[in-house]
């Protein structure tokens, strides 16, 4: 079986659900300077935008969607690893 | 699969690529939030950084995916946003970047014996002269050279010989740099002197991606800077976020979660000009009404990770998509067995 890790701080056993906890927001990073780029300077990679109007969504090119899991709501998934 | 609001690990069944299935959550202590992880599978060891607790790095027995046995944990002196693990056959590292908690920016965990973490190294960037935070880290697969990101700054490369850790210096023994303000990530494109950068804005102008050449180690230097349309900024949705964030470079090609813009895939054959050749930006079906960076149901986050050919990656809001690219250089594509953004595992 294939599983994306994850293992309790304390604990070692799965709960049926996800407890619905929710932490305050983490902190958004402040200390990003103001972004001296200029859009207009940024090389656009080729082929350009996606044959659907920009910006969208449901579109692909070169890539087939297999499969997709939205099991939370509530939490904000961040890294991912794979046993 | 980590949380930074929720203080659980999501598991998820993916026997059935098709069909991925939430099998269970491990719960944290209160005021956890777990958010990183990565895996040595050859160890069965889980290694994860929690980036409010107090025992910041803590390592798991996974050998049984359904009953992980906690092995180690420590708490270490500034709380980790970003982490790169190395193994080879000698050694086990955990190199932690501290992001805003910092100094010190880096720190170098460790991990020979995972049921006992132990700090055996430290950088931070005022001691070279350099401005903080320290983002994000690679290092290749020798071990001997880190990439950092210095999110107000640029890229800095170290040689690692430690527990000691050398910034390279121009001639005039100041330290060489490749300027990229909101530097993210830096990742290396194998067996060639280039890096791949991705900074991290969430207004616009939003800044792409660039690629620096490292043919002359005492001056790195930036070589392409590229974006989507979007990055133009023009006639966007509120809150869309078009930011590019974390890589998996995989030969010539390289994927990218870029928050709003999906996964882009890039081939960098050439790094001077690199060249899209792929890209997916899901329907947000599915996604959470918000998340840190705002309300578009699309925000591609995690590093891609590729495995027996297919392509898992994390939005913040919709969870896990399992892909197949199908672009030029797929048929190699679909022969690798595993390739990972921030992990070197060699034994």
């Amino acid at each position: 079986m294939l599983f994306l890790a994850g293992c309790s701080a304390a604990r070692g056993s799965l709960v049926p659900e996800p407890p619905p906890v929710l932490l305050p927001p983490p902190a958004v990073s402040t200390a990003f300077p103001s972004t001296p780029i200029n859009p207009a300077a940024v090389q656009v990679a080729t082929p350009g935008p996606l044959p659907s109007p920009t910006p969208s969504l449901d579109s692909a090119l070169n890539f087939e969607q297999l499969g997709q899991e939205s099991f939370d709501a509530v939490g904000w998934h961040a890294g991912l690893a794979l046993y | 699969m980590g949380n930074r609001r929720a203080r659980q690990i999501n598991i998820v069944d993916i026997s059935d690529p098709t069909q991925p299935e939430w099998i269970g959550a491990l719960p944290f202590p209160d005021g956890s939030q777990p958010a990183e992880l990565r895996v040595l599978r050859g160890q069965h060891l889980l290694v994860v950084a929690d980036l409010t607790s107090d025992v910041s790095l803590l390592t798991f027995d996974i050998s049984d995916c359904s009953s992980p046995h906690p092995l180690g944990s420590l708490v270490i002196e500034s709380q980790p946003h970003e982490f790169f693990l190395w193994s080879n056959a000698a050694h086990t590292r955990a190199f932690v970047a501290t992001d805003l908690a910092g100094p010190p920016d880096l720190l170098v965990i460790d991990l020979d014996d995972p049921a006992v973490p132990v700090e055996i190294a430290r950088w931070s960037a005022a001691d070279d002269g350099l401005t903080g935070p320290l983002h994000s880290v690679s290092v290749n697969a020798v071990g001997d050279t880190a990439y950092l990101s210095l999110s107000a700054q640029s890229l800095v490369v170290a040689d690692l010989e430690l527990p000691s850790i050398r910034i390279r210096r121009q001639e005039d023994n100041s330290p060489a740099l490749a300027a990229f303000p909101g530097a993210h990530s830096a990742v290396p494109i194998a067996e060639v002197p280039f890096v791949v950068l991705t900074a991290e804005f969430y207004d616009c102008p939003f800044c792409g991606l660039a690629f620096a050449q490292l043919f002359d180690p005492a001056q790195p230097e930036i070589v392409a800077h590229i974006g989507l349309q979007e990055n133009r900024c023009e006639d966007l949705p509120d809150e869309a976020v078009f930011s590019a964030h974390n890589p998996l470079v995989v030969d010539n090609l390289v994927f990218i979660s870029w928050y709003a813009g999906g996964l882009v895939a890039l081939d960098v054959s050439d790094p001077f000009q690199p060249v899209l050749i792929g890209r997916f930006v899901p329907s947000g079906l599915g996604a959470a009404a918000e998340s840190y960076v705002g309300g578009y149901p699309v925000q591609m986050w995690s590093y891609p990770i590729l495995r027996d050919g297919l392509i898992y990656i994390v939005g913040i809001q919709s969870g896990l998509y399992v892909l197949r690219y199908t672009g030029p250089g797929a048929e190699a594509v679909e022969q690798i067995a595993l390739a990972e953004g921030n992990v070197i595992d060699e034994p």
